[in-house]
């Protein structure tokens, strides 16, 4: 252990010595301390430390995977390169020790790094909620929706295809009926289902004027005593940043309401049947009459423990009242997503700098792999090549369209790009933190498991092995 | 030599072949050599630029892998751990990292072989006032001159007191005053019976320290022997003398030009090589204290190199033969032959023939037998260091 520790502290003290580490603090430190100067937020106390908060840790998260990245391409090649590693290899030190400490060394000088900055972030954002002019109101709007970690519920989504199929034999047999031609080739059908699906996709997404939309969350907390929120963003029209406006709405929420206080029987299982059947649910509108919406944004609202029900179900529905009768569009992404507190905002933060963490240990692993037997310029482009990658086969993977051959083609081969290629925008957690919504340990957990162990750490096996075989002497002295 | 000793590296067959992107041949660095170094030896691997020795000093470190052959170092392979726990490696240039300060280059080395900190912080020091840079410990490196950073090289070839020490250009930035410490210093190590593999351009520092040279040319061994059966003219004679008077001299000629034509003879006055002068000069400034900012001569021995033997003691015994001869010519020339009766009596036994044998047997009597002690000492000396570093 003492080779692999004389390794770990000489990558260390490469870069400090070499500057690499202070300029990179500096930078932190001028983004950090520059960005929530820099914004304007969108105008109210919420969103200003929201978005200082997204800004700053983003930027930490950026600045730090850049220089994962390059500081374990440059750390592993310059010693190749230099004939310095000529020196550490004829000592009785395998070439894994080496590898392993040299990663580990980049690690440490990250982790660092990212604890300086994000201790700043976490310091600049509680300063500026303690010291600024806030309101009480908009202290409490802020811990309620910002500083904190609540879980975040989805609504229950319906079977869509099970959906399209049940639309499309209604279709058949309305034709049918009036004797009109069905095309009942394979082709035909599953072209008319492709449309259909599309179809219920409009129908979930968008509530028509004067129509309405319902959505159930179900598993809740029984019991529960503190505000629900629900978080949603509305567009109108159609789902695009341009030509969003006010518009109106009426949001509503079903309340379980026990009918009669009738003696309740001695045996459980007798009331509990006798509970359910005494409950009535009815829909009680938020506001006394349809409020303004800004349609584009996220808006949030909070709601009273009751809304949950015996069974731990919330249903919302929501009203269209555009004055100008257009339709509004609720994206499956945007929810609207059910709220409530989990933990405090430290711990929450805190999460979210792990799984920035976690990040940072696969570039900076990713780089030593690649570095273990290419070029510096050649690793970099490697890595980012092999991140480009990834980010691209989410998209293409992800696609439920297919409107001819390529969709296809894409559609495959993203999904076998995924099977090896981490995307690293799964790591993207500012936003949550900055949401307000829990990072829940289930959720590192399979960032850890199925990015870290399944997909990373074979990588980073096949780097070791690389580096492992590599003719050190054939490299040409830079 | 190979009679009694196991070899140390064992070369059979040994090819390097080097290969373009496309794995096509593109030079043979290395063709079919075979070559043993054995325990206790000093060779001299030797060659021009491009004759392959850079390359087999590569292989022997497993920074390169043979083409076809085998390798063996300690008789196992060269790229095995354990092989390299034994190994101490100075390459041809600095390869050192520039950030680290002169102490923490030997802790950083030290540390690779697993020393403890004490062992590395002890041994660090040594080493330091042995290459003569204790005054620039807390310097780093990248601010050495190419001199002091070929004294660290070499301490940190020497941290783990390896068994054999392979030193590329092991002289090459060196003054002379620093070759003739390294060169005691190779002199040393092969009392203590190390093996020193050398790679060197500079013949006459290869001449003065090893026993043994393999000469290498196109990738082939073209020569291989100790220096004696390779340098010694056989079909010719030297004689020395102190300086002359004229009529000796003139005698002297006659005798030989009675048995020899004009050609076939020289004759002038020895001349000290510049290295010699150059010391003496160097240690006459030294006795009369003439300072220098540069490097500190150190020429004392690590003790853990040493061990039983105090550093100075095995200077002196190192040193002692030449310095001799050295103080003792210089002395012969100082005194002029003042008496004519004298040098045709020096002339005479220089003629004659039982004379001239009996003084110098005489005198090699006395360093045999303390040669033979010292030879002794050593092994005692090593024998404990064995069971230290084990």
């Amino acid at each position: 252990m003492t080779a692999f520790w004389a390794i770990v502290k000489l990558t260390f003290k490469n870069a400090v010595r070499s500057h690499i580490f202070q300029l990179l603090l500096i930078l932190l430190l001028l983004c950090v301390i520059m960005i929530p100067y820099t914004i304007s937020g969108d105008g109210t106390a919420r969103g200003y430390i929201q978005i200082s908060l997204l800004y700053s840790l983003s930027a930490v998260a950026f600045v730090l995977s850049l220089s994962s990245i390059w500081l374990g391409c440059f750390l592993m090649t310059r010693d190749v390169e230099s004939y310095q590693l000529h020196m550490v290899i004829s000592k009785p030190i395998s070439r894994l020790t080496i590898w392993l400490g040299k990663w580990l060394g980049i690690i440490l000088i990250n982790l660092i790094l990212l604890l300086i900055a994000s201790s700043t972030v976490y310091s600049i954002v509680l300063w500026r909620f303690y010291n600024q002019p806030f309101s009480d109101i908009e202290k409490s709007q802020i811990e309620n929706e910002v500083m904190v970690g609540r879980r975040v519920f989805y609504p229950e989504t319906p079977d869509i295809d099970e959906w399209a199929r049940k639309l499309l034999q209604a279709k058949i047999m309305e034709a049918t009926k009036g004797g009109a031609q069905v095309d009942t080739s394979p082709v035909g059908q599953e072209k008319m289902l492709k449309d259909l699906k599309r179809e219920v996709l409009g129908r979930l997404a968008e509530v028509p004027p004067g129509g309405d939309r319902v959505w159930a969350y179900k598993s809740l907390p029984v019991g529960f005593d503190r505000p629900l929120y629900f978080r949603y963003r509305a567009y109108v029209s159609k789902v695009s940043s341009e030509s969003q406006r006010l518009t109106r709405g009426w949001w509503g929420v079903r309340i379980a309401e026990p009918e009669t206080e009738e003696k309740k029987p001695d045996s459980v299982f007798e009331r509990e049947k006798l509970d359910q059947k005494k409950y009535k649910y009815s829909f009680f509108a938020m506001t006394p009459y349809p409020e303004q919406i800004m349609s584009g944004t996220f808006l949030e609202k909070d709601l009273p423990p009751k809304v949950i029900d015996p069974n731990g179900e919330v249903v919302i529905r929501f009203e269209n009242h555009d004055p100008m009768g257009a339709a509004l569009c609720f994206q499956k992404a945007d929810g609207p997503k059910l709220l409530i507190k989990y933990t405090g905002f430290t711990q929450n933060y805190f999460r979210a700098v792990l799984v920035i963490f976690m990040q940072l240990v696969i570039l900076a692993g990713l780089a030593c792999a690649a570095a273990s037997v290419l070029s510096m310029p050649t690793a970099v482009f490697v890595v980012i090549s092999y991140l480009m990658f990834g980010s691209c086969a989410t998209f293409m993977a992800g696609s439920s369209f297919f409107g001819g051959a390529a969709d296809y083609v894409g559609y495959y081969v993203g999904k076998v790009i995924l099977v090896a290629v981490i995307p690293m925008q799964e790591f993207e957690v500012t936003h949550l933190v900055s949401n307000g919504e829990l990072i829940e340990w289930v959720f590192i957990g399979k960032l850890f498991l199925t990015y870290f162990v399944l997909r990373a750490l074979p990588l980073f096996l096949i780097g070791m092995w690389l580096y492992w075989r590599r003719e050190m002497g054939l490299v040409i002295r830079k | 030599m190979s009679d009694n000793k196991k070899p140390i590296i064992s070369a059979v067959g040994l090819s390097k072949v080097f290969r373009d992107f496309w794995s096509r041949p593109k030079a043979k660095a290395v063709n079919d050599i075979d070559f043993e170094v054995y325990e206790g030896e000093v060779v001299g691997l030797l060659g021009p630029n491009g004759s392959g020795k850079s390359t087999t000093v590569k292989m022997i470190l497993g920074l390169l892998y043979p083409t076809a052959g085998t390798l063996s170092v300690f008789g196992q392979s060269p790229r095995a751990v354990e092989t390299k726990r034994q190994v101490g490696y100075l390459p041809e240039e600095s390869y050192l990292y520039k950030y680290l300060t002169a102490i923490e280059t030997l802790d950083f080395f030290g540390a690779l072989f697993n020393l403890s900190a004490e062992e590395r912080s002890s041994r660090s020091n040594q080493l330091l006032e042995m290459v003569g840079l204790s005054h620039a410990r807390r310097r780093r490196v990248g601010e050495f001159s190419k001199g002091m950073a070929r004294r660290i090289g070499l301490a940190q070839a020497m941290i783990n007191d390896p068994s054999l020490l392979i030193l590329d250009e092991p002289t090459s930035g060196l003054d002379p005053l620093g070759c003739k410490e390294v060169k005691d210093l190779i002199l040393m190590l092969k009392k203590r019976g190390k093996t020193v593999l050398i790679t060197s351009h500079l013949l006459s520092d290869v001449e003065d320290i090893c026993d043994r040279v393999i000469i290498l040319y196109g990738g082939k061994i073209r020569a291989t022997g100790t220096l004696h059966e390779l340098l010694t003219v056989t079909d010719a004679n030297r004689i020395t003398t102190p300086a002359l008077a004229p009529a000796v001299t003139d005698k002297l000629i006659s005798i030989l030009r009675e048995n020899l034509s004009g050609d076939e003879f020289t004759f002038d006055h020895p001349r000290k090589s510049l290295e010699q002068f150059f010391l003496e000069v160097i240690n006459q400034a030294k006795s009369e204290s003439i300072e220098t900012a540069g490097v500190v001569g150190g020429g004392k021995i690590a003790e853990y190199l040493t061990e039983n033997q105090t550093p100075e003691s095995i200077l002196n015994d190192l040193t002692r033969n030449t310095d001799e001869a050295a103080a003792a010519k210089p002395a012969a020339a100082r005194e002029p032959v003042e008496n004519i009766d004298e040098e045709n009596k020096a002339i005479e036994r220089l003629t004659a023939e039982a004379p001239t044998v009996e003084k110098p047997a005489e005198t090699q009597e006395k360093p045999a037998e303390t040669a033979a002690k010292a030879e002794e000492d050593l092994s005692k000396a090593n024998e404990k260091l064995k069971d230290l570093l084990s």
